[in-house]
């Protein structure tokens, strides 16, 4: 049992932990962008809410409670980042945003529905039969792969702030992070509506 | 307005034009994985192999196969399953593998394979490369299961035979 629930997760981590899965790692720092280093707690539990929604999703689909257009899917996942890029960029307070804190990991858990689906079609081909374990293991693997991303996602944002201090030091801290998530969520949403056009269904 | 106020205001949509020009196209993120079970038939003495593939990839790389190796429409997909999947003996001496048919389910083609394991399943050595050649990123898992346990083992490419 722990040779079959290890495999499911290795599964998932790779899956993750992949270049070919650059619209899932850019739907992270899409979501990551706008924390600092000491909100590292909030960025875990909105990635982990992720986890959550696409679990879900990918729970009622393997078992054919749920059967979902694979095209509109992948269609909606690089919306998902446009939409994700566009909150970032118009919300700068979400302590009054409706839901408060919860806010954000409650649209991050909705866009995580979306993204289970994504994979769905693949696994309930696969697995016919015994799927709690696989299934499970598969999605921890994908929470640990998450958790790996957000870590390199974090690297990557403080030599953003870095470099933005370098280029203009007179800019106070909280201009330092406007800047940064302006800069990073425009170019990931272009890169994301770029490929949402190439997935339209219709 | 000065000329460097112009060139300030249009060089964000020209940067972002060349982003959204330049970024690599992406397909939606297929899970690239191929499943293969294997069990012990005691009164055979015998382990059948059960090896799931996507139709659509499996086409792809037995075509490939058949084209290289000569193999004929009727058989290319065992053809192909039995050179990319290996079933060892304790020693290392791979096992002769026999076809014992295939089905579609689904958008799976399910190919079955047979050799004589009088030792049984523990012990034996697999690999299963199944559409390695295809996608650098196909990772494929082997379960088996024996006297009411059940183990899994993970292939990457470029991975050997491992012990079940």
């Amino acid at each position: 049992m722990m040779s079959e629930l290890f495999t499911f997760m290795q599964l998932g981590f790779r899956h993750i932990v992949n270049l070919e899965a650059m619209d899932h790692i850019l739907f992270l720092l899409a979501l990551a962008a706008i924390y600092r280093p000491r909100d590292w707690r909030s960025a875990l539990w909105v990635v982990t809410a992720f986890t959550v929604g696409h679990s879900i999703t990918l729970a009622l689909a393997v078992t054919g409670a749920m059967v979902l257009p694979i095209k509109l899917i992948e269609f909606l996942i690089p919306v998902t980042i446009v939409a994700t890029c566009i909150e970032n960029i118009i919300v700068r307070d979400r302590a009054t945003a409706p839901l408060g804190r919860r806010y954000r990991p409650m649209f991050a858990a909705v866009f995580g529905l979306v993204h289970g689906a994504g994979f769905a079609d693949y696994l309930r081909n696969l697995f016919v039969d015994r799927i709690a374990l696989p299934l499970f293991g598969f999605n921890v693997g994908i929470e640990l792969g998450q958790i790996v991303v957000l870590a390199f996602a974090a690297v990557f944002l403080l030599a953003a702030d870095r470099a933005i201090q370098y280029a203009r030091s007179s800019l106070p801290a909280p201009a330092t992070l406007r800047l940064r998530v302006l800069m990073i969520s425009t170019v990931v949403m272009v890169v994301a509506a770029r490929w949402a056009i190439e997935r339209n269904p219709w | 307005m000065k000329l460097a106020s112009v060139t300030r205001v249009a060089s964000l949509p020209i940067a972002l034009v060349v982003i959204a020009a330049t970024a690599r196209s992406l397909d939606a993120h297929p899970l690239h994985t191929s499943l293969a079970e294997i069990v012990y038939d005691p009164a055979a003495k015998e382990i059948r192999i059960s090896i799931r593939v996507f139709i659509d990839d499996l086409k792809k790389a037995s075509t490939a196969y058949a084209r290289a190796h000569k193999s004929s429409p009727q058989t290319m997909f065992i053809d192909y399953a039995r050179s990319s999947f290996i079933v060892a003996d304790r020693s290392g001496h791979p096992l002769g593998l026999a076809s014992c048919g295939s089905k579609p389910v689904g958008d799976l083609m399910w190919l079955c394979l047979r050799a004589p394991a009088p030792a049984g399943i523990a012990g034996l050595q697999v690999a299963h490369r199944v559409l390695f050649d295809l996608y650098a990123d196909q990772i494929n898992i082997v379960q088996a299961s024996y006297n009411g346990k059940r183990s899994s083992v993970l292939f990457t490419r470029g991975d050997g035979l491992k012990k079940l």
